[in-house]
């Protein structure tokens, strides 16, 4: 069949995330908890060519359907909650892979000492996984930046699939460092290595973070005390419309690989931010219509976005658009048309067409219990835009002060790591910063810009 | 020497362990750090470092060690100071983490004991990797006024004590939202090697009041639950350290509230870390149901305790006053000034860093420009 995508989650962000990511797979594809489709189903997607979940799922010869993914993590507590969880049935136990001793919010752990030890089993994984494939287009990894495992060991793992499979594209949702609040002491160390030791490796990287969503989850979703849990929801609708294309027809289908070619300009500047909509609740969609026109407007928002970041302050350089659900082309047209005239969306001048649009048919589906309202039409907004690099120069800042004083270097040092390495990731991250600055310069219109 | 031990295999938990751990000596240290550490200990760790290394075997993953002990009496002080150094020799790369009481200012147990805590010290400080620092006029205080106890007895201090060691090692035992084991815990906690002592808080003390988590984040950070003698205003916080355990915790809350009291009080976090504290959080609610907080804070005011023991120290051992005890295991005058020039080096480094700002980062407007919610306060 071909096309198939392969799902890595990695450290506890990305098991977590993963966990959510599968329940809703499950869901839309009406799989059991158990892996089987029930025979009518199965006959209903036949009759509408409709069974690509091959994309994502591998079929056994007893019908039974096992994701096509890879659970890994230095520690086995979050692998153990899987392993007992709803959808325990679904995972063959060798796709979730636990070490012993994690790595501790220590990127040199996760990359050097700890990592080395896992790094075998989790590649024999994936390659197992891909020989289960026709044809593997993709690798879609789920971690975030600040933690041991998601940033040091993520880098590992990239490097060897970069290495062995490279020709296929890679992708990553990643939890980006929020830019007030923080979990992690040593957060900055972990992002600023991991970004400098994952640039050549991955071709796109859709950027969220956790203070936007709580916002989100507070101001549209009316979830006063808004967890993890509520977040992975909202990262899963995300992830299920970026492979949505995939794994149902629509008529202007998005690959992967497309995502790459349209939405990263240059190969350094590959890390698009995620909207979506809408977001409301139960009661809200009861009031509020839905039209087309309507979820592209609220997607341009700027609180819409999952990251810290004010478009305004910068020019798009591409966007990715991707409706699902109950739409024409005409309208999304139109849509689009209207954002155009927009002045808060701005587009560089070296980017005269700016949009990648992917329509898909299939009817988005809400995880029972989550307080996200059923909806017949969504769209998910990827955009690259220069402001983004206002996020790096916050996340630079805060590793400069702690870089200052050489604080908690000696726990990287002590696990195999220079210091020449820091100063190597911070001189890269300053040459990101003015890379997205240039990219911002070039974009503006000269006073004395001739017509033809 | 056998009498705690005892006490101990008969109590109602003896029989639980098992009998080969229970290590003990016959005459005793004497409060004796010397005795503890070169003479009586020393015949009996080969012992005691045989029982621990038959543990470790048996472990699948060793994550380390934790050493409970006083540091002014004779075996703790001196016989754990000794394990600790062949703990750290033996398994160089696992966590050793001791819960040490500290003599206190105004009740003093033993005569000596400005040396022989002077003299853990030293050890604690090239052999151990976290230490909490306890002692016993605090935990007096919490339990008279918090605890609301009027006589309380060891027993009730050993029970706050054991709240905060349970806070300390939820992650390792039970699921979470966001684990944090004692290494990462450690990672986050120790900005320079010789930084590692940490005053350790829990709430809420009183059994009978359920604290939302509004009150929790304020009252792990209020001096009133800090289980040491010495109060964090007088310092500044370096790191520090909130475990949460609890049905419905909202990360959202528990992320907004201590980024609000950061900024609100961000003169006493120093400013050359920008963000001074970790998070962690178990979905497992404690025993007593409810929620609960366990803090461990890195303050630079940790040094009035050390000043308070290095300036006992002096006024006795400046007329050698009960120095031939420690002389006589044969301990001599150069051990003697180590110790202390070792703890005034620390004291100097944690002072230094309590003065040294950082004014070439001015903070950058926030990203968006506008705040993201109303409601910080709590």
């Amino acid at each position: 069949m071909g096309r198939e995508c392969i799902s890595l989650q990695l450290g506890q962000a990305g098991c977590q995330i993963g966990s959510s990511l599968w329940e809703l797979y499950l869901l839309e594809h009406a799989i059991g908890n158990d892996g089987m489709v029930s025979p009518l189903i199965r006959e209903a997607n036949e009759r509408m060519f409709e069974n690509a979940y091959d994309t994502i799922f591998n079929e056994t010869e007893h019908g039974q359907l096992v994701p096509r993914s890879v659970f890994a993590d230095l520690e086995p507590t979050v692998c153990d909650e899987i392993r007992s969880g709803p959808i325990r049935a679904i995972f063959n136990p060798s796709q979730i892979v636990s070490g012993k001793e994690d790595a501790s919010n220590c990127y040199a752990r996760g990359y050097y000492t700890i990592g080395r030890d896992l790094i075998d089993e989790v590649m024999e994984n994936i390659r197992k996984q891909a020989e289960c494939c026709d044809c593997i287009q993709s690798f879609f990894v789920f971690h975030s930046f600040g933690g041991g495992t998601g940033s040091g060991f993520a880098s590992l793992v990239l490097d060897n699939i970069a290495a062995e499979f490279s020709a296929k594209s890679r992708l990553a949702c990643a939890v980006y460092p929020s830019p007030r609040i923080s979990t992690a002491i040593v957060e900055p160390y972990n992002s600023v290595l991991l970004t400098h030791t994952s640039m050549e490796n991955m071709d796109v990287v859709f950027l969220m973070d956790n203070e936007a969503m709580y916002q989100l989850c507070r101001a549209r979703l009316k979830i006063e005390r808004p967890s993890y849990i509520n977040l992975n929801q909202l990262i899963a609708q995300v992830a299920s419309t970026i492979t949505c294309s995939l794994r149902f027809s629509g008529s202007l289908n998005v690959d992967l690989s497309e995502f790459q070619t349209n939405l990263v300009p240059f190969p350094r500047i590959h890390f698009p931010v995620t909207a979506f909509s809408p977001i409301r609740t139960p009661e809200q969609a009861y009031h509020e219509s839905n039209s087309c026109r309507q979820i592209t407007e609220q997607a341009f928002s700027k609180d819409n976005l999952f990251l810290k970041c004010n478009p305004s302050h910068g020019r798009y350089m591409a966007c990715g658009l991707l409706y699902r659900g109950d739409l024409i082309p005409k309208e999304v047209n139109d849509a689009i048309a209207d954002i155009k005239n927009k002045r808060t969306v701005q587009f560089v001048n070296w980017c005269p067409t700016g949009f990648k649009v992917g329509i898909n048919h299939r009817l988005p589906v809400v995880v029972p219990g989550s307080d996200m309202a059923v909806t017949n039409r969504s769209l998910c907004v990827l955009s690259n835009n220069t402001a983004i690099g206002e996020a790096w120069h916050n996340l630079d800042l805060k590793f400069d002060k702690l870089w200052s004083k050489r604080a908690f270097v000696h726990w990287y040092v002590n696990e195999c790591m220079e210091e020449g390495e820091f100063s190597e990731a911070r001189e890269n991250l300053a040459m990101l910063e003015q890379d997205y600055q240039s990219a911002f310069d070039m974009g503006r219109d000269e006073p004395d810009d001739t017509e033809f | 020497e056998p009498g705690t031990i005892d006490a101990v295999k008969n109590g109602p938990w003896g029989s639980a362990f098992n009998p080969t751990n229970f290590v003990h000596g016959i005459s005793g240290a004497g409060n004796n750090w010397a005795k503890g550490h070169y003479t009586e200990g020393a015949e009996i760790s080969d012992q005691v470092v045989d029982v621990i290394r038959q543990e470790a075997e048996r472990s699948d993953c060793l994550q380390g060690f934790q050493f409970v002990h006083s540091i002014g009496g004779g075996t703790g002080s001196g016989l754990g100071t000794l394990l600790l150094a062949r703990m750290m020799e033996e398994y160089p790369d696992r966590i050793n983490m001791s819960f040490s009481v500290f003599p206190s200012t105004l009740v003093s147990d033993v005569v000596v004991e400005p040396y022989n805590a002077v003299f853990s010290l030293h050890s604690l400080l090239d052999n151990a990797m976290e230490v909490f620092v306890m002692d016993n006029e605090a935990l007096y205080d919490r339990c008279q006024k918090e605890v609301k106890i009027a006589t309380p007895t060891y027993r009730d201090l050993n029970a706050l004590v054991c709240r905060c060691m349970t806070g300390v090692t939820t992650c390792l035992r039970l699921p979470g939202q966001l684990n944090a084991d004692l290494r990462k815990l450690a990672t986050n906690l120790v900005p320079f090697p010789r930084l590692k002592f940490f005053i350790p808080g829990y709430a809420p003390i009183t059994t009978d009041q359920r604290y939302q988590n509004a009150s929790l984040v304020k009252e792990l950070f209020s001096p009133r639950n800090m289980l040491a003698a010495c109060d964090p205003r007088r310092g500044r916080y370096l790191t520090c350290a909130c475990i949460f355990r609890g049905n419905n915790l909202s990360m959202r809350e528990i992320d907004h509230q201590l980024n609000a009291l950061q900024t609100r009080e961000s003169a006493y976090f120093v400013e050359w870390i920008p963000n001074n504290v970790k998070t962690a959080v178990c979905n497992i609610p404690p025993l007593e149901g409810g929620q609960s907080g366990t803090f461990m804070g890195n303050n630079t005011a940790i040094v009035d305790i050390f000043g308070r023991l290095v300036a006992q120290y002096q006024l006795m051992y400046k007329k050698r006053a009960f120095a031939h005890w420690y002389y006589g295991e044969g301990m001599d005058d150069m051990e003697f000034s180590e110790a202390e020039t070792n703890i005034r080096d620390m004291m100097d480094e944690y002072s230094m860093y309590a003065n040294e700002g950082d004014t070439d980062f001015e903070l950058t407007t926030d990203q968006t420009g506008n705040e993201s919610d109303a409601d910080d306060s709590y």
